[in-house]
């Protein structure tokens, strides 16, 4: 029999009522599928005989789990009943089976053979009854995955310490134990025309934003694709200026910084196979939040978060100041200051900027490289490059000491900026500050500044300014200033901020218990 | 979505209307204030504000009028294009002041030995890209970058007059006076062409629809102008009336004068380059901006960068035939005094008069 697929590379074929027909189409579908495991039954009752089949995948399914709830009861535990039970459930023999004998809570029906295959390619186990237009859907998912652990890019020193890891629903529970509210809601679909990748976003229902749910969904059903493998290719697809090079949706490891977005009427989109999930919407503010301002006291976050606006703009500006200052406008130095500079570079025989260059192409190499090597390897080349090629390249009159001090203190400060992607975005944009400054020197710089305020004042993260609450603050009487730079303490921040919808602000009360007192 | 609802903020309409009005009146009222009065720069500068006051007023007085009705630029197809090309105009002298702002700067690679302003030039490109980049957003996207550069510049330059105040000499704040009262209002009058973005207020009158916004905004403009008078004459306390009236860009050559506390740098006219680019950007990403916005009325459907684009274009033509900033600062004064400031109070009143013909009729 010929399987007929639609556009979207979906089965258009009901479940047939003959299970011989069932089976031939899916046997042409999986043919040459090692990994399937399928096998045909015949339950033999009192009241007559009734063939049924079982599909599922080897590795991915529990085999013992589909033989203690399904096989075992069908064929053995219930060998003496009859196959029907008039009264309760008509004369269908699947209702009876379904709700009586298989042993599992987590069952559901499907008609569409498409559902039948996208919950076995899932890890589910599949079976169908002859005489029945419809299957049982097994949920015996047993995919192979590690095991929670500490998150690797966004640690803290406070706080807990799981992270997200790559099986959906493990994700899932590590957000749902965060948040214990029945209005807490998981909707669930999949992407990917291949992949068929499961997604879930998660809400609470009294706090999102309305219109944002729809929107998020009409984006993710704006486009087909072949295979999503990881939040950041998804993350690409749902942005709104896919030429900015600032990110505009949020990603984290952390299940407490996930649900604290969610507890804020954020939407939170879960992707299988994914160990980020990613937060809607977002500005640039919550790039410089981290998990552990909230643990800390408001005084050690808010000097955090300060030296964390710092670093972006040591990151993004100090090399190109370098660079267009000594170049051009040597004489704003203070005298001492520009003599030590000229010091330093006797004997250097290139230009500045190619000085500046060299070391920081050097820096992101030693970066790349420290990356694809395993851990202790890694290590080792960072030493290695830091300190014995940078020395080496001092004594070689390649680059003068200056320069070293400045790439070290650009790096440095990338790395305090709490997000890794949000940290590329500057360290990228270093590089056309250079090129700026050594063109245009200072003017090159504040055009450059110029033009990504206003790149970014120009931005919105479904429906937010980017800039908030830097621009717009004044919408929201005030409270997003709550948690911008100044992390004012957790009791003044009464009001949720603005991506809760109107009429549900208020998070924090006082009450006036007597035994307060 | 909450930034999608085609409403601007109270604080981004004072912005909007305020930052252009300020940048107009640092950058150029210092030294024409200086060469126009004189030793009178005091009363002349209170004629000017009072002048100034008036004018705000009637605009305030035609937006109440037009609270419920279409202005009338952009009903009348000659009135639109009258106003279109009003604004051509004072984008190429904004070019203009641009160019010459920026090329009173160090610009690397400038060529040497030509015109003084062929670094200006050099810088003026990227900045007009940014410009143009500017006014292609949306009218909330305008509201939050003129809100965000209020910052940028609004504040850096009271500061920086602040920390010359060493220098100030006082006794120009002497009110003194050697020209006869009529002269004086017609020497104030010629400043006036640089209070003409308080126009924009009519532009921004959908916005402005309750009475108490408006009110504040008139406030906020007002204080502007005031504050832009105390500036002006504080500019003159530190570079004197005389050099001051000699010196075309003399917001600029004061730089040169202010040291920093701390002698964190041994100058700052590097760093306060960034304060003559924000306001440069001002002017020119607004009044794009607003020409864009009434061709996008004239012709439907029109794209709008494609309509910056022909604007801009034709602003440079207008450039290019006034290279020099001495000339061009003269033909934009006399132009504008005799033709658009009356055309700025006669045209909107030409829709009221026909309303109230029509109205009698």
């Amino acid at each position: 029999m010929d399987v007929q697929y639609n556009k979207k590379n979906e089965v258009e074929m009901p479940v047939f009522s003959n299970l011989n027909e069932n089976i031939e189409v899916l046997k042409t579908m999986f043919q040459d599928c090692d990994d399937m495991v399928w096998k045909e039954f015949v339950l033999e009752r009192k009241t007559g005989t009734l063939p049924f089949f079982i599909l599922y995948i080897d590795g991915m399914s529990d085999g013992e789990m589909v033989e203690r709830t399904i096989t075992k009861p069908l064929l053995y535990e219930w060998r003496d009943a009859p196959l029907t039970m008039e009264k309760s459930l008509g004369e269908s023999a699947f209702d009876f089976l379904f709700h009586y004998q298989a042993e599992s809570v987590d069952m559901s029906k499907a008609e569409r053979l498409q559902d039948v295959i996208t919950a076995v390619l899932n890890g589910d186990a599949a079976v169908f009854f002859h005489g029945e237009n419809q299957a049982a859907i097994l949920s015996s998912k047993k995919l192979p995955g590690r095991s929670i652990d500490a998150p690797q890019k966004e640690n803290g020193l406070k706080g807990p310490r799981d992270s997200f890891i790559e099986n959906f629903r493990t994700n899932t529970a590590l957000i749902r134990r965060k948040i214990k509210d029945p209005k807490m809601k998981e909707r669930q679909s999949y992407i990917g025309q291949r992949s068929k990748i499961v997604y879930g976003l998660m809400y609470l229902e009294d706090l999102v934003q309305p219109g944002l749910l729809e929107e998020i969904e009409n984006r993710l059903q704006s486009f087909t694709i072949d295979s999503i493998f990881d939040s950041g290719m998804l993350v690409h697809l749902l942005e709104e200026k896919w030429y900015s090079p600032f990110p505009q949706v949020q990603t984290t490891e952390r299940p407490d910084k996930a649900a604290s977005a969610i507890s804020e009427g954020r939407v939170v989109l879960v992707l299988d196979n994914s160990p980020e999930v990613i937060i809607l919407p977002c500005t640039l503010n919550s790039f410089f939040q981290a998990s552990d301002d909230y643990y800390n006291r408001f005084g050690v976050a808010t000097f955090a978060r300060c030296l964390r606006y710092l670093a972006a703009l040591i990151t993004l500006l100090l090399p190109g100041l370098y660079v267009a200052i000594t170049c051009y406008y040597p004489q704003i130095l203070p005298t001492e200051f520009l003599l030590a500079i000229v010091g330093a570079r006797t004997n250097v025989t290139f230009p500045i900027v190619v000085e500046v260059l060299l070391m920081e192409l050097l820096f992101e190499l030693l970066r790349e490289a420290g990356l694809r090597l395993p851990g202790q390897m890694g290590n080792t080349i960072g030493v290695v490059g830091g300190l014995i090629v940078g020395q080496a390249a001092v004594d070689a009159a390649l680059v003068s000491t200056i320069v070293v001090i400045v790439v070290a203190l650009t790096a440095i400060a990338s790395f305090a900026i709490p997000n890794e992607e949000f940290s590329s975005t500057f360290r990228l944009l270093k590089f056309l500050m250079i090129f700026l400054g050594a063109v245009w020197g200072l003017y090159g710089i504040w055009i450059g500044i110029l033009g990504l305020l206003i790149h970014l004042a120009s931005m919105e993260s479904f429906g937010i300014p980017y800039l908030m609450p830097a621009v717009a603050g004044s919408v929201d009487d005030g409270v997003e200033y709550q948690d911008f730079v100044l992390r004012t303490p957790i009791f003044t921040m009464k009001e949720r901020p603005i991506y809760t919808q109107m009429g549900q602000r208020r998070r924090f009360r006082r009450i006036n218990h007597p035994k307060s007192k | 979505m909450f930034s999608q609802n085609g409403k601007l903020s109270e604080k981004q309409l004072r912005r909007m209307l305020i930052l252009p009005l300020y940048a107009s009146l640092i950058l150029v009222v210092p030294h024409v204030s200086a060469w126009l009065f004189g030793a009178s720069i005091v009363p002349g500068l209170l004629a000017f504000f009072v002048m100034s006051l008036l004018y705000v007023a009637f605009i305030w007085w035609v937006a109440r009028w037009y609270q419920n009705n279409r202005l009338c630029v952009v009903q009348n197809r000659l009135l639109l294009l009258i106003q279109i090309v009003r604004l051509i105009v004072r984008l190429a002298f904004y070019i203009g002041l641009t160019i010459a702002v920026l090329g009173e700067g160090e610009v690397p690679f400038a060529p040497q030995n030509t015109k003084q302003n062929a670094g200006g030039l050099l810088v003026a490109v990227p900045l007009l890209a940014i410009c143009v980049y500017a006014a292609w957003q949306k009218r909330e996207q305008q509201g939050r970058i003129y809100e965000l550069m209020f910052w940028l510049l609004f504040v850096p330059f009271i500061f920086v007059v602040l920390f010359g105040i060493r220098r100030m000499d006082f006794s120009v704040f002497v009110p003194h006076c050697d020209v006869s009262f009529g002269i004086l209002c017609y020497r104030a009058y010629l400043l006036l062409p640089f209070l003409l973005p308080v126009e924009n207020y009519l532009l921004l009158r959908p916005y402005l629809q309750s009475g108490e916004k408006s009110r504040k905004t008139c406030y906020a403009i007002m204080g502007t102008i005031f504050l832009a008078v105390l500036l002006t004459l504080g500019i003159l306390g530190i570079y004197g009336v005389q050099a001051g009236g000699a010196e075309e860009l003399l917001t600029v050559a004061i730089m040169r004068c202010i040291r920093l506390p701390f002698q964190l740098t041994e100058r700052v006219d590097a760093f306060l380059i960034w304060f003559f680019l924000v306001g440069c950007f001002v002017l020119i990403a607004q009044t794009l901006f607003f020409a864009a916005e009434l061709v996008a009325v004239s012709i439907r459907g029109a794209k709008r960068i494609w309509s910056i684009v022909v604007i801009l274009g034709s602003a440079i033509v207008v450039v290019i035939f006034l290279p020099d900033y001495s000339s061009m600062l003269w033909s934009y004064r006399t132009y504008a005094a005799i033709m658009d400031v009356p055309l700025s109070l006669i045209l909107p009143m030409v829709g009221m008069l026909g309303k109230g013909e029509s109205a009698h009729a």
